[in-house]
């Protein structure tokens, strides 16, 4: 591990400051200057990259000159920092000066300096959720400093109880990465699964949260995402105030909460802005619409391929003119068109939107239209891939729309074998991996199973908020209460 | 004595209700009305009912025993019977389950040859059944309890088709009430074991239910919910089908399906037969479970090791099974063998036990 | 290692299932799906099968085609038709079976064999007797359907708001197999281009008997089930007719002394309105005389009919039934050989609840 670092410190070992300056003075980007004119001579270095050079001319030259400077604890004294480092750990000063410090000697000889932080703040501004997008709600979203992004979620939750715990992951990347969780709440079994875990990690390059999901995950062969990454603040805040356990990145506009259950995947945040009874309609249709979209069209081949005994008479006309002249089996037909709408999916997603959008329509009319009509495909299958693809996107996690259009291929195979009996056994199979899997070691399928009749209030429907009062036993979260239930009322009576 | 499961492997007691009607629920449904009616006719689903209390009966015996021993099957037989003859009889049983997957398993290939494809090979089918099985096992208990949970929980919607029949019934069959003997009841009852047996793995998932006493009623209860879909399904054929038409038929559960008729869906049983897989997987899964677990304490052997023993040899038999009579006669046998050991050997195991009890408690 | 042997085991077992375990596909525009299929009498033992297959055409209209070939086995009769098919003919969508008469005045139990244990024929197949040959009436076209939709819409209809008793073919399978009743079938023939239902073929066992008399055929739908909606034509001067339309009817039976000597009473309530009327006014008089002459009407023709099928010995009426399962330890034969002997009264009660529009 670190062996990129190892063969810095070499040098430094034997090295002093000055070596380890002279070192830094390979680097093109690294300034090094020594001021004469001044009252006291100082030394003054940093990574001209990384340091906001309006501070350094607003903020610290300024002060440096016009003070006597006798000491470090004078420059200390001397600048309006709160934070002026004074060490001689040649670890410490490495890991200042590149995140952005200024270093600071008196002597150029010695080996203690101080160092002052003024790192460039790059960040973009707060802009509306793209992902996940509600037409209700709060329209913020994260951004990519790890900054930023905390001061979205604590202005949230303006506890103390909201604890930051701080990891530096990734030997090339050192990359910043937060624990969030809320003391009292939030069951220590799972801050201290995730902790470990993010302690154990061992990688290179940590560039985006979704690096960390998929190497904390219970089970990196599934298709399905283990732990959510959402872009939305008052999500995460929500999901705080659950007692999940939140992992925000530096760098990455996507921050991940776990441990979640299948059916987080079907859950907008939008749904606790609109009625409950529209809520859960909602729900259930994304249930609906993605166990659709998995399993039509290997119905269809099933179907097809094997028994047509199924297909009620007035439905044949339509099914067997379309096919009558279509050249390929149903399965092949059915491959064929699935890739083709994975082929304008991927096109529009690799295309600026603007071009993507016509992408969409060319390929839906003109390639759609144009199949049916040169005989290539028949447009009931036309009819049911689109719809599959339609439902597919109903899903408000972006991940899971990914395994979705995966999920599908298998099911298509194995109703080719063996028609329905095929997707049944696929579907056996499905049900068993889901049954085996965890996300921070609790059961993936809560509330389905282990079967908690209390946490349905939360999961294919919505209850009003009324019925909300404890947190879902799923999370195991210390305070089970959320707020006091409100008391039966007296059943009153017609104008009383 | 007892045996310490540790905690995050066990279920909770009501996942009982599931494991328990899991493992009745399977292959017998769709075929055992033929059977009990050739003898009782009209008056079968008397003897549904009275099978239902009987079996109610067993499992209160086992639930006594298992209750003082802390144990399983293999500990209470060790505890009754002495180590040797003990581990012989667990063996015996543990063969008979073992004989019971074949059967299952058999059986269901054999539907899906006689009613969607005549020309599936038995062994390319049964290996993917089985490895689905070996899948779920080795995921360990709790996923084994979940299949039985979730195959009891989606499939249940089937419970509705078999009110649609009764659009072309007539309920005077079942009249006159009890018009059969207490003997031919009585041989009725024996048709029906292989049906209903699957209770006895309660003697090898005790163990593995937090706080295991409790789950007593959740074991009844399963068995009330099989014993009701029984009677209904029985029910329900006995007055869609005449009694001489019923005696020709073989899968009478399936035949009802075939009259089912949606604006959607023509030939329902077809939609049957496929859920059924689902139906089945728990069963099976179970079956492996408790036989592979049973391996484990007798021979002290890795369960993953017995597990693959096990499939092995359900696949080889099951592929030496060809013809439908060779089937039926496997299925015979076995009807008589699960009737020896739910109706005679529990019985005798509970006398006996608790003989053994009461003496070990003076000395 | 285990694990690179697990990874091939499951390999090995996704291979073998997908090059071993392979069916026979059976892709929906390579069949010839037979929507009819009729049996005539072709010398001893041997029959003649004509299919019906819709043609699809891809203007969504639809044709037809039939296929016809002769054997002693239905089931190999489908092979020789294969051999002029371009589409493998298969029978999972039948609709409709018919028998000639003279096919069926022979018995039919050796063909509805290959309907029974053939899993793919639906268990609400329509079996009809064909009047005259079968062959003739399937192969020509009617409506704008192919032949056995049409005929199965036709029979359907008829079952819902005529005089056709509900039937398919496990209620057919039912009374076939049943020691104490027998089946029936509709009749159908062709009356010009047209094809139309005649009548109720009456089976004893599996063999056609007789026709059921046509004045007989709404009270004989009408001690089988509930009627919903019927028509019925009531005869109240040489001629002066009233018809009675939306008629309700509810029977219960009756058995007095089932162990010894049966008696067996039914009775039989009517509702209806009146919807055409020849002459007079409709007032409260005239309302009285219709009830009480439909009422004997209708009991004339009850006893008639049933006093026929005594003589002849059949039971379609599940009349047989009605009394095992009022008696214990019932005796099979001993009813047989009692049955054309018994007292059986039919009395009826009318109602009629409104008359139109006008008085």
């Amino acid at each position: 591990m670190r062996n990129w670092f190892r063969k810095a410190s070499v040098v430094q070992e034997q090295g002093t400051l000055p070596a380890l300056i002279q070192y830094y003075k390979k680097s093109g980007d690294f300034v090094h200057f020594h001021n004469p004119q001044t009252p006291q001579p100082f030394w003054i270095s940093y990574f001209g990259s990384l340091i906001d050079v309006e501070i350094l001319h607003r903020d610290i030259l300024p002060y440096l000159q016009q003070t006597a400077l006798t000491s470090l604890e004078a420059v200390r004294a001397a600048l309006p920092f709160e934070d002026v480092l004074i060490t001689s750990e040649q670890k410490k000063i490495e890991d200042a000066l590149l995140r952005g410090s200024v270093l600071i000697q008196l002597d150029e000889t010695a080996s203690i300096c101080a160092l002052v932080r003024a790192e460039m703040k790059k960040s973009r501004e707060v802009t509306i959720p793209e992902e996940e997008y509600s037409v209700v709600g709060p329209k913020e979203a994260f951004v990519e400093s790890i900054t930023t992004n905390l001061n979205l979620i604590r202005t949230r939750l303006p506890i103390t109880e909201l604890q930051v715990k701080e990891f530096t992951i990734g030997t090339l990347s050192k990359t910043k990465v937060a624990v969030l969780f809320i003391d009292g709440i939030t069951n220590e079994e799972n801050v201290n699964t995730v902790c470990q875990r993010l302690e154990n990690l061992q990688f290179h390059q940590i560039l985006d949260s979704s690096f960390i999901s998929q190497l904390i995950e219970d089970n990196t062969i599934s298709l399905f995402p283990q732990l959510i990454d959402t872009e939305r603040p008052d999500r995460v805040a929500g999901a705080l105030g659950e007692g999940s356990v939140v992992i925000v990145v530096d760098g990455s506009s996507h921050v991940l909460i776990g441990p979640i259950s299948i059916m987080e995947l079907f859950n907008a945040f939008e749904d606790y802005f609109v009625n409950w009874q529209i809520a859960s309609a909602f729900r259930l249709i994304r249930v609906f619409a993605v166990s659709f979209s998995i399993m039509v069209t290997p119905i269809y081949v099933a179907v097809l391929t094997y028994h047509y005994q199924l297909i009620p008479k007035d439905l044949m006309v339509t099914l067997v003119s379309s096919r009558r002249n279509i050249p390929l089996p149903p399965f092949l037909e059915a491959v064929i068109l699935e890739l083709t709408i994975e082929l304008l999916r991927e096109a529009g997603a690799r295309l600026p939107s603007k071009v993507g959008q016509t992408i969409g329509i060319v390929g839906g009319i003109v390639i759609g239209t144009a199949a049916v009509d040169a005989g290539l495909t028949s447009n009931v299958l036309l009819i049911i891939v689109a719809l599959a693809a339609l439902a597919s996107f109903t899903t408000p996690v972006y991940r899971m729309g990914n395994t979705i259009r995966l999920l599908r291929f298998p099911f298509l195979l194995l109703a080719e074998l063996w028609g329905l009996l095929g997707i049944a056994i696929a579907f056996i199979f499905l049900m068993n991996h889901l049954l085996r899997l965890t996300s921070l070691g609790r059961p993936y399928l809560e509330p389905i199973y282990p079967p908690r009749w209390k946490d349905l209030k939360d999961s294919f429907i919505r209850l009003p908020f009324s019925k909300q009062s404890r947190r879902p036993h799923f999370f195991q979260a210390k305070d089970q209460i959320r707020f006091p239930a409100k008391k039966v009322n007296e059943v009153k009576d017609i104008d009383e | 004595m007892s045996i310490q499961i540790k905690d995050e492997f066990r279920v909770s007691p009501f996942l009982v209700l599931f494991l328990v009607h899991g493992t009745q629920y399977g292959i017998g449904v769709l075929s055992f009305q033929r059977d009990v009616a050739s003898i009782v006719g009209h008056d079968a689903w008397i003897s549904v009912i009275i099978t239902g209390v009987i079996l109610h009966l067993l499992i209160w015996m086992m639930y006594s025993m298992l209750n003082k021993d802390k144990g399983d099957l293999i500990t209470i037989n060790q505890h009754t019977f002495g180590k040797w003859i003990g581990n012989l009889l667990s063996i015996f049983i543990i063969i008979f389950i073992l004989s019971h997957t074949i059967t299952v398993l058999r059986s269901y290939i054999e539907i899906v040859q006689v009613w969607m494809f005549p020309l599936l090979k038995t062994w390319p089918f049964a290996l993917v059944i089985l490895l689905a099985v070996y899948y779920i096992v080795t995921s360990g208990f709790r996923v084994v309890t979940g299949v039985s949970f979730l195959s009891v929980v989606l499939p249940f919607y089937l419970v509705f088709t078999f009110f649609v029949p009764i659009e072309f019934s007539n309920f005077r069959n079942l009249l006159p009430v009890f018009d059969h003997s207490f003997v031919e009841m009585a041989r009725s009852i024996k048709t029906t074991a292989l049906s209903f047996s699957g209770i006895e793995h309660i003697l090898f998932f005790y163990p593995f239910i937090q706080k295991p006493e409790s789950s007593q009623k959740w074991a009844h209860y399963g068995n009330l919910l099989t014993t009701s879909l029984y009677l209904l399904i029985m029910v329900v054929t006995l007055v869609f089908f005449e009694h001489e038409y019923l005696n020709s038929v073989i899968w009478p559960t399936l035949m009802l399906w075939k009259i089912i008729e949606l604006p959607i869906v023509e030939r329902f049983e077809i939609i049957g037969v496929t859920s059924w897989a689902v139906v089945m997987i728990p069963i099976i899964c179970v079956m492996f479970w408790s036989a592979s677990r049973g391996i484990k304490e007798i021979f002290k052997v890795k369960q993953k090791k017995a597990l693959v023993l096990l499939l092995f040899i359900c696949f080889m038999i099951s592929c030496f099974l060809t013809e439908r009579e060779m089937i039926q006669q496997f299925n015979k046998w076995q009807s008589e063998v699960s009737f020896f050991i739910l109706l005679i050997y529990i019985p005798i195991l509970f006398v006996c036990y608790h003989i053994r009890y009461k003496l070990r408690r003076k000395g | 290692m285990i694990k690179k042997v697990k990874i091939a085991a499951v390999l090995g077992i996704i291979f073998s299932a997908l090059f071993f375990g392979r069916v026979p596909s059976q892709i929906l525009d390579d069949l010839n799906l037979a929507s009819a299929v009729g049996y005539d009498f072709a010398g001893e033992n041997r029959i003649k099968t004509t299919s019906v297959v819709p043609v699809f055409n891809p203007d969504k209209s639809v044709g037809n085609e039939t296929f016809t070939a002769t054997d002693e086995l239905s089931k190999e009769t489908l092979r020789k038709m294969n051999l002029s098919s371009a589409r493998r003919l298969v029978n999972g969508k039948l609709e409709v079976a018919l028998y000639s008469k003279e096919l069926a005045k022979r018995g039919i139990g050796d063909l509805l064999d290959t309907l029974q244990r053939d899993p793919s024929i639906s268990e609400r197949l329509l079996v009809a007797v064909a009047d005259g040959e079968a062959e003739q009436l399937l192969t020509n076209k009617y409506g704008d359907r192919d032949t056995g939709v049409f005929l199965s819409m036709l029979i359907d209809q008829n079952i819902k708001a005529g005089l056709v008793p509900t039937y398919n073919l496990h209620l057919f399978l039912n009374n076939y197999y049943s020691k104490l009743s027998d089946p029936f079938l509709p009749l159908i023939g062709q009356k010009g281009k047209d094809v139309q239902i005649k009548g109720i073929a009456l089976f004893k066992g599996d063999r056609f008997l007789k026709t059921l008399h046509e004045d007989h055929q709404f009270v004989f739908k009408a001690l089988l089930e509930k009627l919903k909606s019927a028509n019925y034509k009531l005869r109240l001067k040489e001629d002066e007719f009233v018809v009675i339309e939306n008629v309700n009817s509810k029977h219960r039976v009756r058995v007095r002394n089932g162990k010894h000597t049966p008696e067996i009473s039914i009775g039989l309530r009517v509702k209806g309105i009146i919807r055409e009327k020849m002459g007079k006014t409709t007032n409260k008089r005239e309302i009285h005389y219709i009830k009480k002459q439909m009422k004997k009407q209708l009991e004339k023709q009850g006893t008639e009919m049933i006093r026929s099928f005594q003589q002849s010995g059949i039971d379609p009426l599940h009349l047989g039934n009605e009394v095992r399962s009022r008696t214990r330890n019932f005796n099979t034969k001993k009813w047989l050989a009692q049955y054309p002997d018994i007292k059986i009264t039919i009395k009826v009660d009318v109602d009629i609840l409104e008359k139109g529009v006008i008085d």
